[in-house]
């Protein structure tokens, strides 16, 4: 039985959810309007309010967030989708193939909403300039930037935030989800080419027609500053080879530099927060130019939901259900089976960065009775598959058909709930397959 | 508005904010829009003139005879200085400026059409008192190209350089543009 204050918490945390889904007001203000009510009735104590904020993912966010606007003045992304348009040699399958790849290896290691941004006007550009339906391939950009983004720890939020709050590295999460990535990326391309291939054949008059037009694009008209074109590739390149080696920093330089322990380590966040200062030194952008850029509604949207979760953790709700999920699986096959589908159909409904703030305690809580450790990855793997299930499972389809409907191309909520739910289910239960095998459970 | 399609508005506007009107920005900047790739047919062609205009080049007659259309050739005297002329002096000095104006317009025209002709283009003349600026834009609204020569409006034909007005125009009209 709950008692009033766990009531109260949950009606709050409900309310705030459905804000949140719903969108009517913004959904940083909709989080941080809830964390304030649990903060005024001292359900989370103003001691402890900070506790419950993972500064790790959200300065990881905000690292990564500089990085990637300053990289963005140079126009690398435009260079990236004309260079990737022009390799198709003016074949539309070839087009869907090579910009969902692009897309996907984008999205493993910089901002989904980032790339999907600047990546989906390019892709509408070329699909008009083909004259062929765009729908198909927007949406095989939208499942590879998810499908891609669980590739690696800083691909997709879920992952950001499962990292951080059980001390995961990049290289953990590289080998375990990685290979999960690379296999669900292949599977749902062949299905895009054999539900979508008979539509997009072309003569090879017209495929000549199309070559000919896109190779007239100049992508070096897209650099805007081709000096700092070099600097953003040098550090992207940098950030990643640092987040290759975060977990042995120390090893590595202790042999060179003495005096640096050999046990140190450096956090994701601390990567990220290195690279952005990197960058902005080194590009000598107005750092005030670049910081109103840094995104600080999706920062302060996670601080208030870290909050909000912690009030659940706080009245012990959080205690409740990990209790009852004990008791209801028995083993950790069981409880990676069931983390899994649950956040995968959870999050094609809430969107996967607030369910996986819900989990994350969740799965801590259970900690006691069972080796956690293969949960995580149930979560990463549910979290980010199931952001292909629905239009609004995750931030990047939002925003792939928020862009297309203001070109005027409509992606109704069955289109997308017709591809979506199979290649969630196919992605989930082959990434699932893959987990069990990694841990010995097969 | 469905739902569904005001709630992908909502969440895109509270994702994106206003980073994608930057975008579109940029992309526009270094993409040929629709139009521009579009092959467009040249069926009429507006070629503005005056007193500073000297004649035409083999080259320019060459150009626009490839496109078989029909030239307007548009001879301006400038009303306001016919105005001032008749204020300032009389009517008939008024007149007479006109009148000498258009005896070179229309030995310019001759010139033009005698390029123009034999090369396959349907030659129009006009020639009235009016605004070199104003009346020219007005009047594009009706045709596919423009020829803008660039001492049109020129204080000082001889330097050969492109004058104000003509970079006004090329500037003002959102048509293809030939300047020579």
């Amino acid at each position: 039985m709950l008692t009033i204050v766990q009531l109260l918490t949950l009606v709050i945390f409900i309310l705030t959810y459905i804000l949140i889904i719903d969108e009517r007001i913004h959904r940083a203000v909709a989080a941080m309007a809830g964390a304030a009510v649990v903060v005024f009735l001292g359900i989370v104590p103003w001691e402890s309010m900070l506790e419950h904020v993972d500064f790790g993912t959200i300065f990881l966010l905000m690292g990564m967030m500089i990085i990637i606007n300053v990289a963005r003045h140079s126009g690398l992304f435009e260079y990236i989708a004309i260079i990737t348009a022009k390799r198709a040699n003016g074949s539309p399958i070839m087009v869907l193939i090579l910009f969902s790849l692009v897309t996907a290896i984008t999205s493993a290691f910089l901002d989904n909403v980032t790339t999907v941004l600047l990546l989906t006007p390019m892709l509408l550009y070329i699909t008009k300039m083909m004259d062929l339906n765009p729908v198909p391939f927007l949406l095989a950009e939208i499942m590879s930037s998810n499908i891609g983004g669980a590739g690696t720890l800083i691909g997709d939020p879920p992952n950001i935030m499962i990292a951080s709050s059980a001390g995961l590295t990049f290289n953990e999460f590289l080998t375990i989800m990685g290979p999960i990535a690379i296999v669900d990326t292949i599977i749902v391309l062949v299905m895009f080419v054999l539900i979508y291939g008979k539509s997009m054949k072309v003569t090879p008059d017209e495929r000549e027609v199309i070559a000919r037009t896109i190779n007239g694009l100049d992508e070096r008209a897209a650099i805007q500053d081709m000096k700092l074109f070099k600097k953003s590739v040098i550090v992207i390149l940098f950030v990643v080879l640092l987040f290759f080696v975060h977990s042995n920093i120390g090893a590595i330089l202790h042999p060179l530099i003495p005096f640096v322990d050999a046990a140190m380590t450096l956090e994701p966040a601390e990567v990220a927060l290195i690279g952005a200062a990197i960058i902005l030194i080194w590009s000598r952008i107005q750092p005030d130019e670049i910081f109103e850029k840094v995104e600080w509604t999706s920062l302060f949207f996670f601080a208030g939901l870290f909050i909000i979760v912690g009030a659940l953790v706080e009245v012990g709700i959080i205690a409740m259900i990990s209790e009852y999920m004990i008791s209801t699986v028995s083993t950790t096959q069981d409880a990676m089976f069931l983390i899994a589908w649950f956040s995968a159909f959870a999050s094609a409904i809430v969107d996967n960065i607030p369910l996986t703030a819900a989990l994350i305690p969740l799965i801590h809580d259970m900690s006691a009775s069972m080796d956690i450790y293969p949960l995580w990855w149930a979560l990463s793997l549910g979290a980010c598959m199931g952001g292909n299930g629905t239009a609004i499972a995750a931030s990047a389809n939002v925003v792939v058909l928020g862009v297309s409907e203001r070109e005027g191309v409509k992606i109704t909520f069955f289109d997308f709930l017709k591809l979506g739910i199979p290649v969630l289910i196919i992605t989930v239960g082959v990434g699932l397959v893959m987990l069990y095998a990694m841990f010995g459970f097969l | 508005m469905g739902y569904y399609s005001g709630l992908i508005k909502r969440k895109f506007k509270d994702v994106v904010g206003t980073r994608y009107e930057t975008v579109q920005q940029e992309y526009h900047e270094f993409l040929p829009t629709e139009e521009e790739l579009l092959p467009r047919e040249i069926k009429k062609i507006l070629f503005p003139l005056d007193i500073s205009v000297q004649g035409v080049t083999d080259e320019l007659c060459d150009l626009l005879g490839t496109f078989e259309a029909d030239v307007s050739l548009m001879y301006i005297t400038d009303a306001k200085i016919y105005a001032i002329i008749q204020d300032a002096l009389s009517p008939q000095a008024g007149e007479d400026f006109r009148i000498k104006k258009e005896e070179y317009g229309t030995s310019l025209m001759d010139r033009i059409e005698t390029c123009l002709e034999p090369r396959g283009a349907r030659v129009h003349r006009r020639m009235f008192l009016g605004d070199k600026i104003e009346d020219v834009v007005r009047a594009t609204n009706d045709y596919d190209m423009i020829v803008i020569p660039k001492t049109y409006g020129s204080h000082d034909p001889a330097s050969g350089e492109v004058s104000a007005i003509s970079m006004v125009l090329a500037q003002s009209v959102r048509l293809p543009t030939v300047v020579y």
